[in-house]
């Protein structure tokens, strides 16, 4: 079952799917585009959706925020002593993210591994995941890949659908839209007010749009033999020239990290006011020095190039090691684009792959 | 701090662990000039008897408002009627721990690790070695192992500290001292006045003493370096890489293998360990 959403009905589309759920979609801000809570009321329309362009940061935000309340508390105090009340943030509101790419949606599914189904559970993104409908927007040319994309290493193109529930295809002066998995049917059947019936013809234009996205991938960037990373960044592990040589132009800036779909670090802190306060949870970079900088003073990534070895050892060789083999690289790209000295993490990966060939 | 939009938690580690379980420090004991005990009981009595632990567990332990740090539960498990943390001042948090009295609250949240691994040295001859603050997990397993005295063959204990003042547990060192059925063999690392015991490092006093191999595990705590000799002297004394057993640190945050930091290679330190043997240690990434 496929549906049709003509280019000038995409507004009223997304305006109506705010009767059920809170709707997250890409938005023009200036150079980027980024993911906005749409909330329309009759005062004041949404801002604009940009499809046209990718979005210049992930939707990690969206299940992930940047800064979130972990548990707030609060202290009274009388003759029988001191009390401490502890509290728990509200289950979330169903909602749907449209018009993320299918590397940022990877990266939702490179993060499940861990926060999902790891051995503890994190209950504030597993419950946000719950609610959460992926609607992803496939790359065709003209609209996605370019030099920096390199989702074809990990398969993270759009004929795969980890994490997506829906994956709309520009195609014919609108979008094809098809439900990948179960969530999503149901959500389009609630949804499908301003939308016409797919056929066979929009369903090959749509699918002959994305392989011709995907050959240029593959043309342009081939991709190194990704099962040897794992061994040959550990056979490497001590090679500190090599190491030196990749994180020799790195400023330690973590932008890299933030952009990133699938970097899911984070630091706790705590903050009071009077009587009261929260444990706060944040995005953490392991770029920052003072990530793993322990109390006695002892640092053990002192240096930026341990530190940059550790990001590109946790995506090309533990996380590998710890999930069958799975990546936590997406190839989104983001960290390529947006690096200030022109880091290339693909760059990384060959230069560790030749050198432990020699 | 606005807390409309929440709601009270149910404070249950299994369902979400990132919440403590609050409690009330019982007694505060000063160790030594910078290590402090704290005795801490949970209020919620269903909380505190749902709250067990294997030897070698740790727990963060939290003040509202400043923040957690991760420490060993160093009581035995058979103790009910607290947990006991020794905390050294070295950072923001444990500053704070510092001052506090009894009847403060405190949030506790664990427990977390993976603890010893009991099982396999049932039977055979025990050497721990303790160089300061490294004294709190090994307390826990020792307590554990007198407990089930049976269980084990030979127990013998060498515990170190810069100086008499730097020993904690101070208190129960004659009564195991004493026992017969325990070899405990104190040493500091420079002479002082009216001290009885060894004087000299510990991995010195290691090779003198010269515990057999055979049949024997041994569990070393202590500072990075101590660590490092004492490992060293095991081995020249034929000690394999299964039998020598240590306590990591690293900096942690949430203690459940989510925030990244505490990672050696593949292993997360809070997950995965604190507690590794040497031959696990060895397969690890040089990154300590």
């Amino acid at each position: 079952m496929s549906y049709f959403l003509p280019h000038d009905r995409l507004e009223s589309w997304l305006d109506d799917l705010e009767r059920t759920h809170r709707v997250f979609a890409p938005t023009a801000e200036g150079r980027g585009v980024v993911f906005r809570r749409r909330k329309p009321t009759a005062e004041s329309p949404a801002a604009p959706v940009c499809l046209e362009r990718r979005p210049t940061e992930s939707a990690r935000h969206v299940l992930f925020p940047r800064s979130e309340v972990l548990l707030a508390f609060r202290s009274a105090h009388d003759e029988s002593g001191t009390r401490v009340e502890v509290f728990e943030q509200e289950a979330p509101a169903p909602q749907v993210i449209v018009g993320l790419r299918a590397c940022d949606a990877k990266g939702f599914a490179v993060m499940d591994r861990v926060y999902m189904h790891g051995r503890y559970a994190d209950p504030l993104y597993t419950a946000r995941r719950k609610a959460t409908v992926m609607a992803v927007l496939a790359c065709v040319p003209g609209n996605g890949p370019d030099n920096a994309c390199f989702c074809h290493w990990f398969a993270s193109g759009h004929e795969e659908h980890d994490a997506a529930d829906i994956v709309l295809t520009p195609a014919s002066g609108g979008f094809l839209i098809a439900p990948v998995s179960d969530k999503g049917a149901e959500f389009m059947e609630s949804h499908a007010g301003y939308l016409e019936q797919g056929n066979e013809e929009l369903e090959n234009a749509a699918a002959a749009q994305r392989l011709a996205a995907r050959e240029f991938l593959e043309k342009h960037c081939p991709a190194p033999a990704l099962s040897k990373t794992e061994t040959a960044i550990m056979r490497q592990f001590g090679n500190s020239m090599l190491w030196e040589t990749i994180g020799e132009p790195c400023l330690a800036c973590g932008v890299c990290t933030h952009l990133c779909p699938s970097c899911y670090c984070f630091t706790i802190t705590d903050e009071t006011r009077g009587n009261a306060g929260a444990r706060i949870r944040s995005w953490d970079t392991c770029l920052n020095a003072g990530y793993t900088l322990e109390a006695s003073g002892h640092n053990p990534r002192a240096a930026k190039a341990q530190r940059l070895k550790n990001r590109i050892a946790h995506k090309f060789a533990y996380y590998p090691a710890l999930h069958m083999g799975k990546s936590s690289c997406v190839g989104c790209g983001k960290c390529i684009r947006s690096c200030p000295v022109g880091v290339d993490i693909r760059a990384a990966v060959f230069r560790v792959l030749a050198a432990d060939e020699e | 701090m606005n807390v409309t939009g929440m709601r009270p938690s149910a404070a249950d580690f299994s369902v979400n662990p990132f919440v403590p379980y609050v409690g009330t420090v019982l007694d505060v004991i000063e160790e030594t000039p910078a290590i402090k005990t704290f005795r801490v009981c949970l209020d919620e009595r269903e909380a505190w008897e749902r709250f067990t632990f294997i030897p070698g567990q740790v727990a963060q332990l939290s003040i509202f408002g400043v923040g957690e740090a991760t420490f060993v539960i160093n009581s035995p498990p058979s103790c009910r009627d607290y947990l006991q943390f020794s905390v050294m001042r070295a950072g923001e948090v444990t500053n704070r721990l510092h001052g506090l009295s009894v009847g403060d609250k405190v949030g506790v949240r664990g427990p977390l690790g993976n603890g010893f691994n009991v099982e396999p040295m049932k039977g055979k001859n025990i050497f721990f070695v303790g160089g300061g603050i490294g004294m709190a997990p090994l307390r826990t397993l020792f307590l554990h192992m007198l407990d089930h005295r049976n269980d084990f063959g030979a127990i013998s204990l060498l515990y170190g500290a810069r100086s008499p003042q730097d020993l904690s547990y101070s208190y129960e060192l004659p009564q195991w001292l004493e026992r017969a059925d325990l070899s405990v063999t104190l040493t500091i690392d420079r002479e002082a006045p009216d001290w009885p015991h060894r004087v000299g490092l510990i991995p010195h006093v290691l090779a003198d003493l010269a515990p057999s191999p055979d049949n024997a595990v041994a569990i070393v705590c202590g500072p990075p370096i101590m660590i490092r000799f004492t490992v060293e002297a095991l081995q020249k004394l034929g000690f394999g890489p299964h039998d020598i057993v240590t306590t990591l640190e690293r900096r942690m945050k949430c203690g459940i293998g989510l925030c990244g930091r505490c990672n050696i290679g593949t292993k997360y330190v809070c997950v995965d360990g604190p507690v590794f043997t040497l031959a696990e240690l060895q397969s690890l990434p040089d990154e300590l």
